[in-house]
C-alpha cells in the first residue's frame, strides 16, 4: 500500500503556544485511521493543517510522496482532500443539491465562434441530475430538493460527505462525526465509511469516543498536548483502557462514583403537560411531564435537536410556553422571568456556555456573580459594591479550582473550556440552589475537569438538590442520573431507571422507533424512588 | 510576575496612546490638505483656532459654551452605545426638547426664576424622553432597526418643529421663530459677553450622574453586560428589552435637556436652525464614539469639539476658511479612530506581550471550531 | 379625482422611485453578503456632487459621470478596507462617511465658488433635454404618460433591477453572496473568497449609488444642492429591511416609498401653504408604518425572551 499523506515534523504555533509539535504521521491509502485525543490536544489543529485552513509554522506535508503547501481549503480539495466539520458548514436556506455543489456549480455553456465558452447562468437541471446520480451510486437516501434547514442531523452529515464525494476526493477527514448522532445512526455511518473504504477512499476520523474507533478503524493514532504519542493497530491488544491512558497520560476512571444514597420521596420540581411552539407554530415541546425529587438526578437523553434546547429555555424562563405548568414545591413558576426563577432558588447551567453562560469580555469577578448581582453584599439599593464582588470571586476561584495564569482577574475569554465551565459551576452551586437545571455540562471540557464537574453535581445531589441533566453524551447521562427520560421530536418517549438501562434499547427510543405508553412512562418515573 | 503585569500595562497604555495620537495626526493632516485647497496655511488655521478657543478667558468661556450641550448629548449617547444600541436620534430629541423648552419658556408665566427654569428643563426632558421612547419600544419589542427609525424620527422632528414655528406657534415674522422666552426662564451667562451659561453646571451634573450610573450601579453593570453579550444578559435575568427602553428614555431626556440649554441660555427662542450642521446631537454622538463611551473621554472630546466649533466659527470670519473644514477633520478622526489599528492588530506587537495571555488565547482558537 | 392627476402621480412615482430602486438593489447585495452598510447615503451624496462638480469644471457631462463612478467606487473600496479588511465597526465607519458627505461638498463649494449651498450647472446641462422620448410607447395611451419621457437612468434602472435579481438567484456569484451572509464558514470551507465577494457587492452598490446620485443631480436638475440625497440612503436601508433582504421584495418597498415621495410632491400643490411643509414627513411616516407592518407579525411569532439585538 502506498502512503497517501505524510507529515514530517509538522509544528504549529500560535504565538508562544505550540498547538502541534513535531508531528510525523503516515497514512496509508485505503485505510481508516482514527486520531484520538482529549479536547484541546491539538487534533483539530492538525486536521486544519491537512485541509489548508491553517498553515504549519514548520515541517513538511507530503501528498502521495510530493511536498505540498496548501493556502486554502480550495487547494486541498484540488489535491483530493476533503473534510467534514463537526459543526456543519451548510447554508440552511439552500436545498440539498445546492449545498452539495456549492463552490463547484455547473454553468450553462454556449458555443460561440466554434468554441465553448462558459455561460452566466447556473445549469440547475444538469446539477440535479448529477447529484441524483451521486446519491443513487452511494445509496445515501436524500431528497435533493429538500431545504437543508428541514432535514435531520444525520441527513445533514450525509450532505456534507456527499459534498466532498462530489468533488471526487480520495482522502476524507471527518471531525467528530458521531458527536451528534444516535447509536443507530452511528452504526449506519460506520457502515458507510467501511463501504467508502472498500471503494478505495482513505478516511481519517477524529474523535474521542473509543468504542466507535474500535468498531471501524484500522489504525489509531493518539495525540496528547500537541504531540503524537503513538500509533497502534486496532487489534485485540488495544483496549479502551490502554487508549484512554495514552490519551490522558495517567490512569482514568471511565465511570463516575455515585453514592448509594437513595433519591428522596418529596417531589421538589415538576413539569406538567408542557407544550411550546416555535415561530412556525410547530410544536417543539409536546406535552412534557416529569418530576424531580429531592436527592435525585434526572437525566434527559436524546439526539440533539429533539427539544432539549427548548426544554431548557422554557424551564429557565427564556421562552414562553403555550400551555402546561412548572411547579416548584407545589407553586406554579411557569412564565416567570429568569431573575425571578433565580430568586426562587433555581440554578442554571445553560447549554451554550459562551452565549448564555458567560460574558467573554467581562472579568471573572463580574461573571461569577451575574444573575445574583442584585443581592447583598454585592449590591445595596442599586449601588454595586465591587470590593465584595472581587472578594467573592477570589474565594470561589479557589474553592472551585478555576486555574488562572498570571492575571488574577482576567476576562473569561482567556480561560480554557473546562475552567470557563467551572466559573459557571461556582456561580450557580455556591448559591446552594434547591433545584438545578444543567445542560451539556461537560461539552468541550477536558477529562480532568469532567471528573471535577461530575463530582460537584453528585455532591449537590447528596445535599438534597433536585437536578436535571440534559446531555447528548449517553454515558454521561447514564453515569450521573438516577432516572433517564428520553426525548424524541419534542416528546418524552421513554423513562428508565439508570442502573437497568441498555444503550441500544435507549437508541430505539431516541430515534422514535419505540415509544412507551403514558402509563409505562409513569411507572418508569416511580422507578427512581423504589 | 509583577514585572510582567507592569510591562503589559505599559504596553496597553502605549497602544492606547498610539491609537489616539496617530488618528489625530492623520485627521489633522487631511484637514490640512483641505485647508490648502481653501487657500489657507494649515498651521495658521490650527494656530488661530487654538489661540481663539483656548488662549484667553473669553475664548475658554466660549469653548465651554459650545461644549455644554455636546457634553450632555455625548453622555446621552454613551449610555446607549455602551449597550451596543445605536441611538442616533439624539439630534431629534434635542429638537423636541428645545421646542418644548421654548414653549414652556413663554407660555408659563408668573413663576419665580428658579422654578421656571426647573420646569422648562423638566418639560424638555419629558418631551425628549417620550420622543426617544418610540424607537426604544420599537427596538425592544419589535426588533425594528434603531438606526433607521431614529434617523427617520430626526427628520420628522425637524420638519414638525419647523412647521409649528412657521405656522401656529410662530410670531409670524419673515424668519420663523417662536416668541422669546421670559426672563424668568433664562439661564444666566457667566460673563455676558461670552457664550458660557450656568448650563455648564447642568452639563457637569448630568456628566457626573451618568458616570456614577455606569460605574457604580446595578443598572450600569447590566448595561455593560448587555453591550458585551446580549444573550448572556437575558439568560442571567437582566430583562434586556426593558433595559433597552430605559436606555432610550434616559438618553432622550438628556437630549431634551441639551436642546433646552441652548434655547434657555443662548437663543431665547426656537429657530429651526439652532442646532447647526452637523447638529449638537451628532457632535455628541461622535464625541461618544471617539471616547469609546467612556465618560472622561466624552468630556474631553466634547470640550475639544466645543473648541473646534467656536474656533471654526471664528476662523470663518477671521480667515475666511469654511466652517465645514473642521467637520472634515472630525469625521476623518472618527474614521481612523474606529480602526483601532494597534489594539486590533496586536500580533504586530506580540513580542511585547506576556506569554500567558497569548497561550490562553491560542488554546482557545485551537480548540474552537471556527478557526476559519 | 382627475385622471390626469393620477397619471401624473404615477409618472412622478416612477421618477421618484428611480434613485430608491437603484440604491436599494445595490444595497441588497451588500446586506445579503452580511455587511450592514449605512453609508449608502454618503456614497450617493458624493456621486451626486462629483457628477456636477467635475462636469462643471471640465465642461463635459461625460467627465462628470465618469468621476461620479470613480468617487463612489473609491469610497466603497475605502469602506471595504476599513470594515471588512481591518474590522472597524460598520456603523461607526458608515456614520463617519455620511458626515464626510455632508461636509466635504460644502467645504469645496465654499473654497471654489464662495457659496456653501449649491452649484448650478444648468449652463452645461439642460434637464429638459435629459428626458428621453421612446417612440414605441407613444401609441400606448396610459403607459405613454407614465413611462415615456423619463430619463436614461430610469430606463437603465428597470433593466438593472431585472439583471441584478437574476444575478442574485441564478448565478454562482449570487449563491456565493447569499451563503456568505448566511453562513460564512460554509462559504469559506468550499474555497469561496468571502472578502472578495463582499468587495464585489460593495462595488455593485457603488455603481448603483453613483447612478442614483447622477440621476438626482445631473439628470433631474442640473444642480447640486447640499444634502441633496435627503435621507434616501436610509430610506432604502429600511426598504431592504422591510423586504427581508430579498431583492424583489425590497424593490417593491422602494417603489412604495417612491410613491410616498411623489404623493408628497403632488399634495404640496393642493394644500394651503401653511401646512405644505408638514407634508414633508409623509415619506418618513410611511417608512415607520411599513416597518411596523413587517415587524409586528414577526414579533408575534417569537416566543423567545432573548433580545435579538441588531
Amino acid at each position: 500500500m502506498d502512503t497517501i499523506i505524510e507529515t514530517r515534523n509538522l509544528t504549529k504555533k500560535f504565538g508562544d503556544f505550540t498547538a502541534n509539535r513535531n508531528i510525523s504521521l503516515e497514512i496509508e491509502e485505503g485505510e481508516i485511521r482514527a486520531i484520538i485525543g482529549e479536547n484541546g490536544a491539538g487534533k483539530s489543529t492538525l486536521m486544519n493543517m491537512l485541509y489548508g485552513i491553517l498553515q504549519p509554522t514548520s515541517g513538511q506535508l507530503l501528498y502521495r510522496g510530493r511536498e505540498v503547501s496548501m493556502k486554502s481549503p480550495k487547494d486541498a480539495i484540488e489535491l483530493g482532500i476533503g473534510m467534514v466539520h463537526q459543526h456543519f458548514k451548510l447554508s440552511p436556506s439552500l436545498t440539498v443539491y445546492e449545498n452539495i455543489v456549492l463552490g463547484a456549480e455547473t454553468v450553462h455553456s454556449h458555443s460561440a465562434f466554434g468554441k465553448k465558452v462558459p455561460g452566466f447562468l447556473i445549469d440547475t437541471k444538469k446539477e440535479k441530475e448529477e447529484i441524483q446520480a451521486l446519491i443513487d451510486r452511494f445509496d445515501f437516501n436524500l431528497n435533493i430538493m429538500d431545504k437543508v434547514s428541514d432535514i435531520s442531523v444525520g441527513a445533514k452529515q450525509r450532505v456534507e460527505i456527499l459534498k466532498m464525494l462530489y468533488r471526487d476526493v480520495d482522502l476524507l477527514i471527518l471531525d467528530e462525526p458521531t458527536a451528534v448522532l444516535i447509536p443507530q445512526e452511528v452504526d449506519d455511518l460506520i457502515e458507510r465509511l467501511i463501504a467508502l473504504k472498500k471503494s478505495g477512499k482513505t478516511i481519517i476520523i477524529i474523535t474521542h469516543k473509543l468504542n466507535e474507533v474500535k468498531m471501524c478503524a484500522d489504525n489509531i493514532s493518539v495525540i496528547r498536548a500537541g504531540e503524537l504519542i503513538g500509533t497502534v493497530p486496532n487489534d485485540s491488544t488495544t483496549t479502551n483502557e490502554s487508549l484512554a491512558e495514552m490519551m490522558v497520560g495517567r490512569q482514568v476512571l471511565l465511570r463516575v462514583n455515585k453514592s448509594d444514597k437513595a433519591a428522596g420521596e418529596k417531589v421538589r420540581f415538576a413539569v406538567k403537560n408542557l407544550t411550546a411552539v416555535d415561530s412556525d407554530n410547530k410544536k417543539i415541546l409536546n406535552n412534557i411531564s416529569f418530576e424531580i425529587h429531592e436527592n435525585e438526578v434526572v437525566g434527559v437523553a436524546g439526539v440533539e435537536g429533539n427539544g432539549q434546547t427548548e426544554l431548557m429555555l422554557a424551564l429557565s424562563g427564556l421562552m414562553e410556553v403555550r400551555e402546561g405548568r412548572v411547579e416548584m414545591e407545589g407553586e406554579n413558576i411557569c412564565g416567570l422571568w429568569p431573575d425571578e426563577l433565580r430568586r426562587k432558588g433555581i440554578g442554571f447551567i445553560p447549554e451554550d456556555r459562551y452565549q448564555q453562560g458567560l460574558c467573554l469580555d467581562e472579568k471573572i469577578s463580574n461573571n461569577i456573580i451575574a444573575g445574583y448581582h442584585e443581592l447583598s453584599p454585592y449590591c445595596n439599593k442599586g449601588i454595586m459594591n465591587y470590593r465584595a464582588v472581587r472578594e467573592n470571586s477570589r474565594k470561589l476561584v479557589k474553592e472551585y479550582d478555576v486555574r488562572l495564569s498570571a492575571d488574577l482577574d482576567p476576562t473569561v475569554g482567556c480561560l480554557s473550556g473546562g475552567n470557563a465551565q467551572k466559573v459557571i459551576i461556582a456561580r450557580e452551586f455556591s448559591r446552594d440552589p434547591r433545584v438545578l437545571l444543567v445542560s451539556q455540562p461537560t461539552r468541550g471540557v477536558d477529562i480532568g475537569a469532567i471528573e471535577f464537574i461530575h463530582n460537584q453535581i453528585l455532591a449537590m445531589r447528596d445535599r438534597g438538590t433536585a437536578i436535571m441533566v440534559i446531555s447528548s453524551d449517553l454515558s454521561e447521562v447514564a453515569g450521573l442520573a438516577d432516572r433517564i427520560i428520553v426525548m424524541y421530536h419534542g416528546e418524552i418517549t421513554g423513562c428508565f431507571k439508570a442502573d437497568e438501562v441498555n444503550f441500544s434499547e435507549l437508541g430505539l427510543y431516541m430515534s422514535g422507533v419505540k415509544h412507551m405508553s403514558d402509563q409505562e412512562i409513569q411507572q418508569g418515573k416511580g422507578g427512581g424512588r423504589e | 510576575m509583577k514585572g510582567d503585569t507592569f510591562r503589559r500595562k505599559a504596553v496597553n497604555i502605549g497602544i492606547k496612546f498610539c491609537d489616539i495620537v496617530i488618528p489625530l495626526i492623520l485627521a489633522f493632516g487631511v484637514g490640512a490638505i483641505f485647508s490648502l485647497i481653501c487657500g489657507c496655511n494649515p498651521f495658521t488655521l490650527y494656530g488661530y483656532i487654538i489661540k481663539r478657543s483656548f488662549l484667553s478667558v473669553g475664548g475658554i468661556l466660549n469653548t465651554l459654551g459650545y461644549a455644554t450641550p455636546i457634553i450632555i448629548t455625548g453622555m446621552a449617547t454613551s449610555l446607549s452605545l455602551k449597550a451596543k444600541v445605536f441611538n442616533m436620534g439624539v439630534e431629534g430629541q434635542v429638537f423636541v426638547g428645545a421646542f418644548a423648552a421654548a414653549l414652556a419658556g413663554y407660555m408659563i408665566t408668573g413663576l419665580p426664576t428658579f422654578l421656571h427654569v426647573t420646569l422648562c428643563l423638566l418639560t424638555a426632558a419629558a418631551a425628549g424622553a417620550l420622543y426617544a421612547a418610540i424607537p426604544g419600544v420599537l427596538k425592544a419589542r419589535l426588533n425594528v432597526n434603531e438606526v433607521v427609525t431614529t434617523i427617520m424620527l430626526n427628520s420628522i422632528a425637524t420638519i414638525v418643529t419647523g412647521f409649528l414655528t412657521q405656522s401656529y406657534l410662530g410670531t409670524g415674522d419673515a424668519y420663523a421663530h417662536t416668541e422669546n422666552i421670559l426672563q424668568t426662564a433664562r439661564l444666566v451667562k457667566l460673563d455676558s459677553k461670552y457664550r458660557c451659561t450656568t448650563a455648564v453646571f447642568i452639563a457637569l451634573i448630568i456628566w457626573a450622574f451618568v458616570f456614577f450610573l455606569m460605574k457604580k450601579t446595578k443598572f450600569g453593570y447590566d448595561i455593560n453586560c448587555i453591550g458585551k453579550q446580549v444573550e448572556f444578559s437575558d439568560a442571567v435575568g437582566m430583562r434586556v428589552s426593558r433595559k433597552i427602553i430605559w436606555i432610550f428614555v434616559i438618553g432622550g431626556s438628556f437630549g431634551g435637556i441639551a436642546g433646552a440649554t441652548e434655547i434657555m441660555g443662548v437663543n431665547y427662542n426656537f429657530v429651526n436652525t439652532f442646532s447647526a450642521n452637523p447638529g449638537i446631537g451628532w457632535d455628541g454622538f461622535f464625541a461618544c464614539i471617539l471616547a469609546g463611551s467612556e465618560p472622561i473621554g466624552v468630556l474631553l472630546y466634547a470640550i475639544v469639539f466645543g473648541a473646534l466649533r467656536y474656533g471654526a466659527l471664528a476662523a470663518q470670519t477671521g480667515l475666511g476658511v469654511p466652517l465645514d473644514l473642521i467637520n472634515i477633520v472630525k469625521s476623518t478622526l472618527v474614521l481612523f479612530m474606529a480602526l483601532k489599528l494597534f489594539a486590533n492588530h496586536r500580533s504586530a506587537f506580540q513580542d511585547l506581550l506576556t506569554r500567558a495571555r497569548k497561550k490562553n488565547k491560542a488554546a482557545l482558537t485551537a480548540e474552537g471550531e471556527d478557526v476559519l | 379625482m382627475n385622471i390626469n392627476l393620477i397619471l401624473n402621480l404615477l409618472k412622478m412615482t416612477v421618477e421618484a422611485s428611480t434613485p430608491y430602486l437603484l440604491i436599494t438593489i445595490g444595497g441588497v447585495f451588500v446586506a445579503r453578503a452580511g455587511v450592514f452598510n449605512i453609508s449608502l447615503e454618503g456614497c450617493t451624496e458624493f456621486a451626486a456632487f462629483a457628477g456636477i462638480l467635475f462636469g462643471f469644471l471640465s465642461g463635459s457631462i461625460l467627465v462628470g459621470v465618469l468621476s461620479a463612478f470613480l468617487v463612489a467606487i473609491a469610497l466603497n473600496i475605502v469602506f471595504y478596507l476599513f470594515t471588512v479588511k481591518w474590522n472597524a465597526d460598520l456603523t461607526v465607519i458608515g456614520c463617519a462617511v455620511n458626515l464626510l458627505a455632508a461636509c466635504i461638498p460644502a467645504c469645496l463649494l465654499q473654497a471654489l465658488f464662495g457659496t456653501r449651498s449649491n452649484l448650478v450647472a444648468t449652463s452645461l446641462i439642460d434637464p429638459m433635454k435629459m428626458k428621453v422620448d421612446v417612440p414605441i410607447l407613444r401609441s400606448v395611451p396610459v403607459l405613454n404618460s407614465i413611462f415615456n419621457h423619463q430619463t436614461r437612468i430610469t430606463y437603465l434602472t428597470f433593466a438593472l433591477v431585472i439583471f441584478l435579481i437574476i444575478l442574485m438567484y441564478r448565478t454562482k456569484f449570487g449563491i456565493y453572496v447569499r451563503v456568505t451572509g448566511e453562513n460564512i464558514g460554509a462559504a469559506k470551507s468550499v474555497g469561496v473568497k468571502t472578502n472578495r465577494i463582499k468587495l464585489l457587492c460593495l462595488l455593485i452598490s457603488a455603481v448603483t449609488c453613483a447612478l442614483a446620485g447622477l440621476n438626482l443631480s445631473v439628470e433631474e436638475l442640473g444642480i447640486y444642492t447640499i444634502n441633496m440625497t435627503a435621507n434616501r440612503g436610509f430610506i432604502c436601508l429600511s426598504a431592504i429591511n422591510c423586504g427581508r433582504k430579498e431583492p424583489h421584495r425590497a424593490c417593491v418597498y422602494a417603489v412604495i416609498f417612491g410613491f410616498a415621495r411623489a404623493l408628497q410632491t403632488i399634495l404640496n400643490n393642493y394644500v394651503p401653504v401653511a401646512i405644505s411643509s408638514l407634508i414633508g414627513i409623509l415619506p418618513y411616516v410611511t417608512i415607520i408604518v411599513a416597518l411596523l407592518i413587517v415587524e409586528i407579525p414577526n414579533a408575534r411569532k417569537n416566543h423567545l425572551r432573548i433580545f435579538r439585538g441588531a
